[in-house]
């Protein structure tokens, strides 16, 4: 079925546009987003349970966005009664007036910035689900969860836990401004099977996750991955230290993820050229990768939790190459941060939720896939690790440093897969180096989408990542 | 709806126990490229977060639901809503637990917060940091809110509390000839305080500079690390979490009253108490956000956990009273001097990527962005990259730290702690 836009968004519609039409009088660029989305989150522990209707992206409220004077100010509320619309006229300029005089007294000089394009435009966007969270059959959806908690307590000696999490968002959102009128509604979900399991004091967890631009219909493909979360888990606990140094090393799709995302997801956001905080900019045109990487971000491509019709702004998703056979061809971008650089913006501008500000956020970063197998990969190393699982990362812009923190190493000797497993794995090194190593790309590839992405350390926002496995080398500790 | 009349709503819906969480945030938000305003923006949102709590019929077990909505939500709606919340508490039950009573005495002040005039004074402050030709503000993004918390329960809590809540993001950078580099810094506090801000970005930016001349971290194998910057604060989260009723309860946490944490420990050991009031931090509340009173209390003496905190249900199954959610906490400082700390060879770690410390594991790791190597000859050399990794479970047993202490936001903790034993993968 098509997923059904918001009746709330459509009923206050006619006043956000009264609100827009009466700022428009003394401002050159006036525009709202408005948001109503829904959810459902069930979390299945053996000792504790909990369900809620909030999940990190359900959120109810409006947020408009003015200029003048070449100033951009925005105010975000959700406290409106919009039967009443010249309260909230009121309100918004109150607040920008305050702002503004404070402003005005500490002498603050504005970065100049020329007005956002209100080409005509109309758009109305459904994706397709079989089921939306509002509508979920909840006592068959816990009791699946508790099904596999319960089994996944019973799969190992040494398992003191096994969540199972589930969780499904209904999107609702509308960009208004005087010439556009853009309307969207979506689906998706994502959810994990996550086992904690303890011997000799030692405490060790291990996850895996599904996710897709579908409805809690997803949660049906969370059975298949328990048996591998209670293995893997189980698998730590025997974990060896890893000897540090330099290795040839093969990283799995989700480990692929975690370094396309850090390494040409956050270090090509162009807000960040704005501020000149990305060596990135220096790069366009030139080799930062080998001849076997290409990289894809964008909203279009690939299908899965951050896939919309239309970003934040209002600006339609797209598809960026960003490297092309090794060449840095382009970042991505957010309107106001285009507007100040003199390009297009890309479809990336996103906030964490309405009331908080737009930067370029990634949606889906991807690499290309190659030709080989994975056996042929790991077939390939004399000495070195198979990558899997990912915990965290973070990048230096500035520097191309890039941190990994990679759940386990499976060694790997002569071309064979040893069975000893080294972990935690750290991967540091040269954004470069790192990826004009890589010989090998698989020729399949995977997306995963059930994390989050901040923006230095807050501004949450939802993303995906992945690609095939890649063979390159590494400084592992 | 209004709070008052949800409450009315949840009295009439016969559920076993509920509880109401009305935020209120009124916001202001500056975003500066170097010192020129690239956008303000304010907000008013508010949230009601409904918790529905549902008794089996055998009286065994206890289900809780949440829904949380905006304030212009009609009363058909609420009421459809509470009835949702009832079916679903029924769905995930587990063990019976008890809801808590009002605790303590809590009298809540009508605060008055004035956004602008904190906003003005972050602006201010940031106007008037020192900079020169070499290292330089890139770039930072204040924010100032002022939050009206009320909690009511079923048993009988009903608090209102109001404080502000800033936050200061900066990105220093130092350049020379060859190249820049940048420092990320993020200050949470409730108020401005701008001699802290000033200062810390002072030390900030002569760090820039050693960044500059820094050469590659050599390979030290295990090595002797120090922690003389916030980063500490996530090693001793490793030890409040450890004394949380949810992990010793999911036994997350092998922490037991009386006994100490670690055996043969050859450095400090570690007395911890949790705080209602740290003065600058942005966690100063009367209750948690169960509604349930905070107050001092020491948790950790010497190594040898004395009481437990966290949330109501796992508090009642361990059989603990009159705990509660503490925001503030400080670590009593060691023996030792900062000169003592620094002795030897030893790597003083100033700026990771991201260090983190897993505190179910606890697994340390991070890339170093900026560290200083003390050598025995008393020689010092700012190196960057590579890593450290350790577990802290095994490098508690010889931890040092100082007696002189520092303030990160909600934690008080020794102002340089010293790890020995840690894996440094070198960056050469």
């Amino acid at each position: 079925m098509k997923v059904p836009f918001s009746d709330y968004l459509t009923k206050i519609a006619p006043s956000v546009k009264k609100v827009i039409d009466d700022l428009q009088k003394d401002h050159d660029y006036v525009s709202a987003l408005c948001t109503d989305s829904k959810g459902l989150m069930i979390r299945i522990g053996h000792r504790s349970r909990t369900i809620s209707n909030q999940t990190m992206t359900t959120e109810r409220g409006v947020v408009f966005r003015v200029c003048r004077n070449k100033k951009y100010a925005e105010v975000a509320l959700n406290t409106a009664d919009w039967n009443d619309t010249d309260v909230i006229i009121r309100y918004i300029r109150d607040e920008l007036e305050a702002q503004d005089k404070m402003l005005s007294e500490h002498g603050v000089e504005v970065y100049e910035t020329g007005v956002l394009d209100d080409e005509p435009l109309e758009f109305f966007g459904q994706k397709e689900a079989e089921c939306l969270p509002e509508e979920a059959k909840l006592e068959e959806l816990a009791a699946k969860l508790i099904s596999i908690s319960d089994k996944g307590m019973e799969m190992g000696d040494d398992v003191i836990e096994c969540i199972a999490r589930a969780q499904s968002t209904h999107i609702s959102k509308m960009f208004l401004t005087p010439n556009r009128d853009l309307r969207q509604s979506y689906v998706y979900s994502e959810a994990i099977v996550a086992a904690v399991v303890s011997k000799d004091c030692k405490v060790r967890e291990d996850y895996k996750s599904v996710s897709g631009i579908k409805g809690p219909e997803l949660f049906d493909e969370l059975e298949e991955v328990l048996p591998d979360v209670i293995n893997g888990a189980e698998e730590l606990l025997g974990a060896e230290s890893i000897e540090p140094g330099e290795y040839d090393i093969i990283t799995s799709p989700e480990v692929t993820g975690l370094i396309a995302h850090e390494a040409f997801g956050h270090g090509v956001e162009m807000d960040m050229f704005v501020k000149g905080r990305a060596l990135g900019a220096e790069y366009i045109g030139k080799r930062v990768a080998s001849d076997n990487v290409t990289m894809h971000e964008g909203a279009l491509c690939a299908e899965d939790v951050t896939s919309y019709f239309f970003d934040d702004e209002g600006v339609m998703a797209g598809d960026v190459t960003e490297i092309e056979k090794g060449i840095l061809r382009s970042g991505i971008c957010d309107a106001l941060a285009a507007l100040r650089l003199g390009t297009r913006p890309t479809g990336n501008g996103k906030r964490e939720n309405f009331s908080h500000k737009v930067y370029t956020r990634m949606t889906n970063t991807m690499f290309d896939s190659g030709s080989y197998t994975r056996e042929e990969m790991i077939a390939s190393i004399k000495y070195g690790y198979l990558l899997e699982g990912m915990q965290s990362g973070m990048e230096d812009p500035k520097h191309w440093g890039i941190q990994c923190i990679i759940q386990k190493g499976r060694e790997i000797r002569d071309g064979k897969l040893t069975g000893r497993i080294v972990a935690p794995v750290i991967m540091t090194g040269y954004v470069p180096d790192l990826l004009g190593n890589i010989s090998m790309c698989s020729n399949d590839r995977e997306v995963f989408g059930s994390g989050g992405c901040g923006k230095g350390h807050k501004e949450w926002v939802k993303v995906a990542d992945g690609g095939p496995y890649l063979k390159t080398r590494g400084r592992l500790g | 709806m209004k709070t008052d009349e949800i409450v009315k709503l949840l009295k009439e819906s016969g559920a076993f126990g509920w509880r109401i969480t009305d935020t209120v945030t009124k916001g202001w938000e500056f975003y500066f490229i170097r010192h020129s305003l690239d956008q303000n923006r304010s907000k008013d949102i508010e949230n009601i977060q409904i918790t529905v709590f549902v008794l089996s019929e055998d009286g065994k077990s206890v289900g809780s639901a949440t829904a949380e909505m905006g304030p212009d939500e009609t009363e058909e709606y609420v009421r459809l809503t509470i009835q949702d919340l009832i079916f679903q508490a029924g769905l995930v039950s587990d063990a019976y637990y008890e809801l808590k009573a009002p605790s303590g005495d809590v009298t809540c002040e009508d605060t008055d917060i004035d956004i602008n005039k904190i906003s003005a004074d972050f602006i201010d402050t940031m106007k008037h940091i020192h900079e020169d030709d070499v290292t330089f503000m890139n770039s930072y993004e204040i924010f100032v809110s002022s939050v009206k918390r009320r909690i009511v329960t079923s048993t009988g809590i009903d608090v209102t509390e109001k404080y502000p809540v800033s936050l200061l993001e900066t990105v220093v950078n130092a350049k020379d000839q060859e190249h820049e580099i940048e420092f990320y810094k993020l200050y949470d506090s409730g108020t401005c305080i701008r001699e802290d801000i000033s200062a810390d970005l002072g030390r900030t930016c002569a760090y820039g500079r050693d960044r500059l001349t820094a050469t590659g971290t050599p390979s030290l194998g295990k090595c002797d690390v120090v922690f003389s910057s916030e980063d500490a604060v996530r090693l001793y989260e490793f030890f409040k979490d450890g004394l949380d009723v949810g992990y010793i309860f999911m036994k997350y946490s092998s922490f037991e009253k009386g006994k100490p944490i670690a055996e043969d420990v050859k450095g400090d050991k570690i007395t911890l108490k949790v705080l209602k009031e740290l003065p600058g931090s942005s966690q100063n509340r009367m209750t948690d956000n169960e509604g349930s009173a905070i107050r001092d209390e020491l948790l950790m003496n010497d190594n040898i956990p004395v009481a437990f905190h966290g949330g109501t249900k796992f508090s009642y199954y361990l059989g603990e009273k009159d705990t509660f959610i503490p925001g503030n906490y400080e670590v009593s400082g060691g023996t030792h001097t900062r000169e003592d700390l620094l002795k030897g060879t030893v790597l003083e770690c100033i700026f990771f990527s991201d260090f983190q410390v897993d505190t179910m594991s606890g697994d340390i790791f991070g890339e170093i962005r900026l560290a200083y190597l003390h050598g025995e000859d008393g020689s010092v050399k700012p190196v960057t990259g590579g890593s450290i990794s350790g577990n802290i479970r095994d490098l508690l047993k010889d931890m040092k730290m100082s007696a002189d202490r520092t303030r990160y936001d909600n934690a008080l903790i020794p102002s340089l702690t010293r790890l020995a034993g840690v894996t440094v993968t070198g960056a050469e």
